[in-house]
């Protein structure tokens, strides 16, 4: 009895060392270290999201635009056009423009390069739809062909 | 003309018969097969220690029938019988370590687990795995690999304080439902240098491997710090330059799906979806 007591008595030790070890015990820190600032970096998924809706709106324009002519459906294909290739050419510059293959100083022109394009994309098409026939009406006269 | 050659054909045919004959039942034993399936693999080599080392394509010949199935058996064959400077990294040869990753036939695989194209008319080509610094011949450097995983901090990050070994964090079994095809990443790296967005993007892009990583810690309902973990990869490259290619999941040796993580976690970033709330516990959650 006496032996069953003791061996009582060194488990329970052994438990309470086992609970008090300080693997067991660690205290998990409360606070994060997911806060080191790296949140601050400009969001980028409004812009994200702006880019899909932006093509999903332009799903209905296209086709429409085979039917419905005139200076108005020239306007709306000339902005939804302008924007939707400028983020394009944006995402291609920036996976094929890049500092490391092409250097420095020709990465930051092609960079610039795309609102270069975007510009003079957008000068032509209301150029033309404002001195010439316009958009719609010009696919109306290939068409025609 | 032709007679003769006939008779010379009939001739011959005498004389190995008479071969036969004389060397008894030995040589009328079936021929031993060898030479039959020999199959050429094309293995890049680059070894830095030799000065002005650039990397070239070596052959070897392997005997498909003293070789086991899997292309790890053939690499171990050529190092051990042929080529004892051949280098590649293995381990557990059953696609669990991760460790033998490589580009095979042109599709990033683990050589332990894909099988020897039998076709020997044509040769096997492998390579490291794709646009990654190359240790020696077979071996990538995985630094920023590991170095991007570690900056999702893949661990489980509470509010409240708690004390490891007091009680049990407790998790529904549709909340541990949602780690499944996440979890089992064994970190190999093929998705993410199978991926052009990655190769032209490295510094950046996180890469499908790490981000399926991240979205399996950001949907953990055990994990309190989802919101955090999504704002450190909000900008423009992280996960926003995934172009949904789907190399990454075409690859994949262990047939996970890491663009569908990506996918999530951009609606995750753009709110079109939220983090579910933890179920509370139906049951009292006692001290262990």
């Amino acid at each position: 009895m006496a032996a069953s007591l003791r061996h009582m008595a060194h488990f329970q030790k052994a438990l309470l060392v086992a609970r008090s070890a300080p693997r067991l015990s660690t205290i998990v820190r409360a606070t994060s270290t997911l806060n080191d600032g790296a949140s601050k970096v400009p969001d980028h998924s409004m812009h994200f999201k702006l880019e899909r809706l932006w093509a999903v709106g332009m799903l209905p324009i296209l086709p429409a635009s085979y039917f419905i002519h005139g200076p108005v459906m020239d306007a709306v294909l000339t902005v939804a056009l302008t924007l939707h290739i400028h983020w394009g050419i944006h995402g291609v510059v920036y996976d094929y423009a890049r500092p490391y293959v092409i250097g420095e100083t020709a990465a930051k022109a092609a960079h610039v390069g795309v609102y270069i394009i975007t510009g003079l994309l957008l000068a032509g098409l209301l150029h033309f739809n404002t001195n010439d026939v316009g958009i719609t009406k010009a696919f109306e006269l290939v068409f025609s062909l | 003309m032709l007679a003769r050659s006939a008779l010379l054909a009939h001739s011959a045919e005498l004389a190995a018969n008479a071969l036969r004959a004389a060397s008894g039942a030995a040589a009328a034993a079936p021929q031993k097969k060898t030479g039959n399936r020999i199959k050429t693999f094309e293995i890049y080599r680059f070894n830095p220690e030799a000065p002005g080392a650039k990397p070239t394509i070596q052959k070897f010949d392997v005997d498909l029938d003293q070789c086991g199935t899997m292309i790890l058996d053939a690499l171990i064959k050529i190092k051990n019988e042929v080529d004892p400077t051949l280098t590649f990294r293995r381990s557990c040869r059953e696609g669990i370590c991760g460790s033998c990753a490589m580009n095979i036939g042109g599709q990033n695989t683990l050589a332990c687990i894909c099988k020897i194209d039998a076709d020997t008319s044509k040769s096997t080509k492998i390579y490291p795995l794709p646009h990654m610094f190359v240790v020696k011949d077979l071996v990538p450097d995985m630094n920023l690999f590991y170095a991007q995983y570690a900056s999702i901090q893949p661990w489980i990050q509470k509010k409240t304080p708690l004390t490891l070994g007091e009680k049990q964090m407790h998790q529904s079994v549709a909340e541990r439902d949602r780690l499944d095809g996440l979890y089992e990443c064994i970190l190999c790296a093929c998705c993410s240098t199978s991926c052009p967005s990655y190769w032209w993007n490295a510094d950046k892009y996180l890469g499908p491997a790490v981000l399926m990583q991240a979205y399996r810690w950001v949907i953990d309902s055990r994990d309190d710090y989802a919101t955090e973990r999504l704002h450190r990869m909000h900008d423009s490259f992280s996960a926003f330059k995934c172009h949904t290619i789907m190399n990454c999941t075409k690859t994949c040796p262990k047939h996970l799906n890491p663009a569908k993580a990506i996918g999530e976690i951009k609606s995750l970033l753009t709110g079109m979806k939220t983090k579910p709330e933890p179920v509370p516990s139906s049951f009292e959650v006692k001290d262990l």
